[in-house]
């Protein structure tokens, strides 16, 4: 089958390499149809996150129908058209039955590489890194999944791939981020970074009665995008964010601050700079500007909720500030599989069609310059789809 | 090969290495044929000790500083499982668990502190945290999870021998101790769950 592979920092090659096969009983394989790249893959591409090798199959938003499954598998047949979330989780450990999927006890076949950095074992995701498992991802023409019957969910044949991709990642994703704030009906939620998951941010944000919501970005396309979806926009490097959100809440501070932006957020402040000289030495991997600046402008007493990725340690974090504030701090990797059943109820209801996020679709094949178009935000690129027939 | 020293070790050893081959390449008018041969051959052994990270003279001496070994000293060697004490000993008296069957007398069974989970701890430390954890994915999830032999692009020679690449199947195995007997782990948690 064709593949996308890491190849080292900032390339990627579609591959020919073996159709993936089941390991073990709960798996399934699935035929992929429609696969994304999220902005996490961006991580990977730029060799920001350790644990990624060279030959590596990338991918972990996307959907298509099961080709065969393990003689566990009890709840999937060949023929169901599914979208797969991108944790693994095992559905019988402790934090799956607390729907706290993403810290799945036994997903991970490679637990001690996390263990050794964050002091317990992750679970296992789809084409990110060996810490993270060492799966093979989904920008292939497939791809194996284990415990298929806890994770895909069988979608409707009525309703497009457009329409359902996105229950894979990063809807779920900017939807427990809105969730994480305890948004109370007529809170105000500032989010940073109006890319794929800032826009399902935003937008989950006012499903659970917010009453404004403030995008921050750079990009003309995205904030657009995020005007549309009713939030008021903030250029970060035309305006002071501090300032204008201040200015904007009375001087109170948003009640909720996302970031959405993650461990490559740009500034030009002395943070910003430093953050970025210690990652070009390779001494410190994330860059926390955007988690600074929510920090700084949140409401006492309000919930700051971290969506974006962050992967290693962080220097001259303000945590002062959120202690002698009282912030709130939640953040991880989303619980997908907790979320992806109601999204979909929503999505059949008209209440959001998440294509609306989609601006280009490519080939398999067309996956290098998809990456380096998408890293280098031209042409308008909020978020790729690449379809496979 | 498994890896039995530390990642500073490996860096060092790199270093010698490279440092240690240096006069191997040098042009240099009657360079002593011997001392390049010998150059060549500690450079070797030191840049084969680094990029494997493993060492037969530590082999030899029983140690193991590698840092999952060191990750693996670090657990007091007891698990939590998430089923009733009751349940896990049916599980175990129906068999097929990652464990020689003899080895079980060297497990302690007790009801967790929340009453309802399982801690099982290894007596005398004979079974390391790995094996503990296969144990417990095969108890609470029915098998354990793997990536052995799954598909994957062209590898660099550094992630060959990361990833422990063996028989040519394109196994990506990071550690190469976690995966072991797989097959018959997961032949077992067939059984015990069909």
């Amino acid at each position: 089958m064709r593949a996308v592979t890491w190849q080292g920092r900032n390339k990627v090659g579609v591959e020919t390499v073996p159709d993936p096969q089941i390991l073990n009983a709960r798996d399934a394989v699935i035929r992929v149809s429609s696969t994304a790249i999220c902005g996490s893959d961006l991580h990977l591409y730029g060799g920001c996150v350790p644990s990624i090798l060279k030959g590596d199959i990338l991918g972990h938003e996307f959907m298509g129908e099961v080709v065969e499954v393990g003689r566990s598998v009890k709840n999937l047949k060949a023929g169901d058209r599914v979208v797969v979330p991108f944790n693994i989780a095992c559905g019988k450990c402790y934090f799956c039955e607390k729907e706290q999927f993403s810290a799945c006890d036994n997903s991970n076949p490679n637990p001690s590489l996390s263990l050794m950095a964050t002091g317990q074992a992750c679970s296992g995701l789809f084409g990110f890194t060996h810490m993270c498992g060492g799966y093979a991802g989904g920008q292939a023409e497939y791809v194996r999944v284990p415990y298929a019957d806890v994770g895909p969910l069988k979608v409707p044949a009525s309703l497009s791939d457009d329409k359902v991709l996105f229950l894979s990642d990063i809807f779920p994703t900017g939807y427990m981020a809105a969730e994480n704030c305890d948004i109370q009906p007529g809170d105000t939620v500032a989010v940073w970074g109006a890319g794929p998951v800032g826009q399902f941010a935003i937008r989950s944000a006012f499903m659970l009665g917010a009453g404004r919501v403030f995008a921050i970005d750079r990009f003309a396309e995205r904030l657009e995008l995020a005007a549309a979806g009713g939030a008021e926009v903030i250029n970060y490097e035309a305006v002071d964010v501090y300032d204008h959100l201040m200015e904007a809440t009375g001087g109170e501070g948003p009640a909720s601050c996302i970031d959405a932006v993650g461990m490559e957020a740009h500034g030009r402040s002395l943070d910003a700079l430093m953050d970025s000289a210690k990652a070009a030495l390779r001494v410190q991997p994330d860059r926390a500007h955007a988690l600074r600046q929510a920090i700084r402008v949140c409401r006492k007493g309000g919930t700051v909720s971290v969506p974006g990725v962050y992967v290693g340690f962080i220097d001259k974090f303000n945590f002062g500030m959120g202690f002698n504030k009282g912030l709130n701090f939640r953040m991880g990797q989303t619980h997908t599989q907790k979320y992806m059943r109601s999204l979909l109820e929503k999505v059949e209801q008209g209440a959001i069609d998440p294509s609306f996020v989609i601006s280009h679709k490519l080939t398999l094949d067309d996956a290098p310059a998809g990456y380096d178009m998408f890293q280098k935000k031209q042409d308008g690129c909020t978020k790729i789809v690449m379809q496979m027939h | 090969m498994q890896k039995n020293i530390s990642s500073v070790e490996r860096g060092i050893s790199v270093a010698l290495g490279a440092l240690s081959l240096l006069p191997v390449f040098r042009r240099r008018k009657g360079a002593n044929l011997v001392l390049r041969a010998a150059s060549a051959a500690i450079g070797a052994g030191f840049l084969g000790r680094g990029l494997t990270g493993h060492c037969v003279v530590a082999q030899r001496l029983g140690s193991d500083t590698s840092d999952a070994a060191k990750s693996m000293q670090r657990q007091d060697r007891a698990i939590v499982v998430n089923k009733a004490k009751e349940e896990v000993e049916t599980l175990f008296e129906l068999g097929g668990a990652p464990i020689d069957k003899r080895s079980l007398t060297s497990l302690r069974l007790s009801t967790a502190v929340d009453g309802k989970r399982t801690r099982i701890e290894s007596k005398d430390g004979e079974h390391d945290w790995l094996v503990l954890r296969q144990l417990k994915a095969f108890l609470e999830a029915g098998e354990v999870p793997t990536v052995e032999g799954q598909s994957h692009g062209e590898r660099s020679l550094l992630g060959k021998i990361l990833v422990d690449e063996e028989d040519g199947e394109g196994a990506a195995r990071v550690e190469s101790g976690e995966t072991k007997n797989r097959a018959h782990l997961n032949g077992a948690a067939q059984e015990v769950h069909a």
